[in-house]
């Protein structure tokens, strides 16, 4: 299973030979002279679905190379007029892969919502579904990506027993006490700001924050004795000196920790969510293109 | 080696098409392609024409210099022939890329051989030349060639003669007083290289740090823990800014003559795009 496959296209009788060779150059992963041979199709394309065809080509070789971000500015130059619905449909779902490759979650959401818009057959536009679930994941909008993949079920052809069962996965996978718990670094900050090293035990680092209330007590007692022992002005200079150190990086590392935190919270449940989603397409649509 | 046109030769049709078709790969921005079908190109020279040898290498070193590889650009545009149409064109930007990479020579060898009609861009890229190279006598030279006439680079004349004024009024700090200044003062050496937050931050650790350890001195003597510990760190500090003071009159030298060596390149790089694009 894997995003990146399935960019071998077929393409009209008189380009066949050429489109082929590009498509031999891709599988055999010579891709800057597939690009070049992609693009020559579409420099003597002489209407909108060869050119199509040749740029979803070197999209796909873009994204075999991994070269994600320059694959999605190549179907910027998709022409969409007068594309059948099926060559829409192929476009838009490369543009939205190759955008969401690139981590440009809310392109991809916006490639897949103007293919829903545009083609009313759902037949035709719920094997690209995927791709919308993956983005609302990654965008933490987990309710949304959670009634995209109950329409996946909905709309495939499996039988009722095993869209039942799905459904129940989902259910479970997504039910918003799973979500996670993403800290508030501005939360994190205050908690330390009161007492030293609490913002760090509430983004989930308690040795860290133990550790953090112990430097700052103790520099706080360094003072204390420097001024019973009446060495005031090492108290007063070195003493407040490390103790501000302790305070206030203390007040900003808790910061830098709850975001550490929420990342690592949202890889966790991201992670697995992927896999699914992707085995998931598998079953109900075929092969992950 | 380049050949003349022969009528009927199959290749020079096919590579003409092959450069049309580079031309389309330049105008989509895909370098990449086209530095992939220059070298195909470029692997039989026998079968290219004098003129579309020069389209080859103009595409590949226009390639090059869009990719900023500047170095790869000015070897392929230096190959094109002057009196080709995209001679002039190459020259300059040669010129620029050399200028770039700082190959100051090598743009000269260029502006030698004079362009009609270009005369006023050899005057400014000569000026950008000497004010790179901070030779402000041999730059006031070529300015007072300036005709400010040609709206392509009129503005960038008037901003060579700026930058030239900044660079003149630009203070000579000496990295020897900052270093005595911060033996004297802690700090006092980088307020007077320009940095006045930097040098009062200093100033505080250095004199929270010898106050402490003079305290110890004072009530413990010169064998106590704190005197060790609090003179040890002092000291460290001191040196240590008095060091960083005079290699901060060097690093803001730096800093300053990046800034001011941005804008020449931009103020040579804008009336190309103008007069070629």
């Amino acid at each position: 299973m894997c995003l990146c496959g399935g960019f071998l296209i077929n393409s009209a009788p008189g380009f066949a030979q050429q489109m082929e060779t590009a498509n031999r150059l891709t599988a055999a992963g010579n891709y800057t002279a597939a690009c070049y041979e992609f693009e020559r199709q579409a420099w003597l394309s002489t209407d909108n679905t060869t050119l199509a065809n040749a740029l979803m080509g070197k999209a796909g070789s873009l994204i075999m190379e991994g070269n994600y971000s320059e694959a999605y500015r190549t179907t910027g130059r998709f022409r969409y007029e007068t594309l059948s619905d099926t060559t829409v449909i192929r476009c838009r779902h490369t543009a939205a892969l190759a955008a969401y490759l690139a981590s440009d979650y809310n392109s991809a959401i916006a490639e897949i919502q103007q293919l829903l818009f545009l083609v009313n057959d759902t037949s035709k536009t719920s094997s690209s579904l995927f791709i919308l679930a993956l983005s609302y994941n990654e965008n933490r909008e987990w309710l949304k990506a959670d009634s995209v993949l109950q329409v996946m079920v909905r709309r495939s052809a499996v039988p009722k027993n095993m869209k039942d069962s799905l459904e129940e996965v989902l259910s479970q996978s997504y039910a918003p006490q799973r979500f996670p718990k993403l800290k508030n670094p501005d939360t994190a900050q205050k908690w330390s700001t009161f007492i030293p090293g609490a913002g760090h035990i509430y983004a989930g680092y308690v040795g860290e924050g133990l550790l953090n209330f112990s430097l700052t007590a103790a520099s706080l007692g360094f003072i204390g004795y420097e001024i019973y022992v009446a060495y005031y002005i090492t108290a007063f200079t070195i003493g407040s000196g490390i103790f501000q150190h302790f305070y206030f990086g203390g007040i900003n590392r808790a910061a830098f920790l709850a975001d550490k935190r929420n990342y690592r919270n949202l890889r966790d449940y991201n992670d697995p969510r992927r896999v699914q989603v992707l085995q998931m397409q598998e079953l109900l649509y075929g092969e992950v293109r | 080696m380049a050949q003349d046109y022969r009528p009927g030769d199959d290749s020079v049709q096919l590579n003409s098409i092959e450069i049309s078709f580079l031309n389309y790969l330049v105008e989509n921005a895909n370098y990449k392609e086209v530095l992939f079908g220059t070298s195909k190109l470029l692997n039989t020279p026998d079968l290219l024409t004098a003129d579309q040898m020069d389209s080859v290498c103009f595409l590949r070193g226009w390639s090059f210099y869009q990719l900023q590889k500047s170095d790869s650009a000015v070897g392929y545009l230096r190959k094109v022939r002057r009196n080709s149409p995209l001679g002039e064109k190459s020259k300059y930007y040669a010129v620029f890329n050399s200028i770039y990479i700082r190959e100051f020579d090598s743009a000269d060898s260029l502006l030698i051989d004079k362009s009609p009609g270009f005369e006023n861009l050899d005057l400014l890229d000569k000026g950008g030349i000497y004010l790179l190279k901070k030779n402000l006598a041999a730059f006031d030279s070529i300015a007072g060639s300036f005709d400010f006439n040609d709206y392509t680079m009129a503005a960038e004349q008037h901003n060579l003669i700026q930058l030239a004024d900044t660079l003149r009024k630009y203070p000579k700090k000496s990295g020897v007083l900052a270093g005595v200044m911060s033996a004297v003062v802690p700090g006092s050496g980088k307020v007077y290289t320009g940095k006045t937050a930097q040098g009062i931050a200093v100033f505080l650790e250095t004199a929270a740090l010898g106050l402490a350890a003079t305290e110890y001195y004072v009530k413990k003597g010169p064998q106590s823990a704190g005197f060790i510990v609090f003179g040890s760190l002092f000291t460290f500090f001191y040196i240590g800014n008095i060091w960083g003071s005079a290699l901060s009159v060097h690093v803001n030298r730096t800093e300053f003559y990046e800034r001011i060596d941005n804008n020449i390149m931009v103020d040579l790089h804008v009336p190309l795009r103008r007069i070629f694009d």
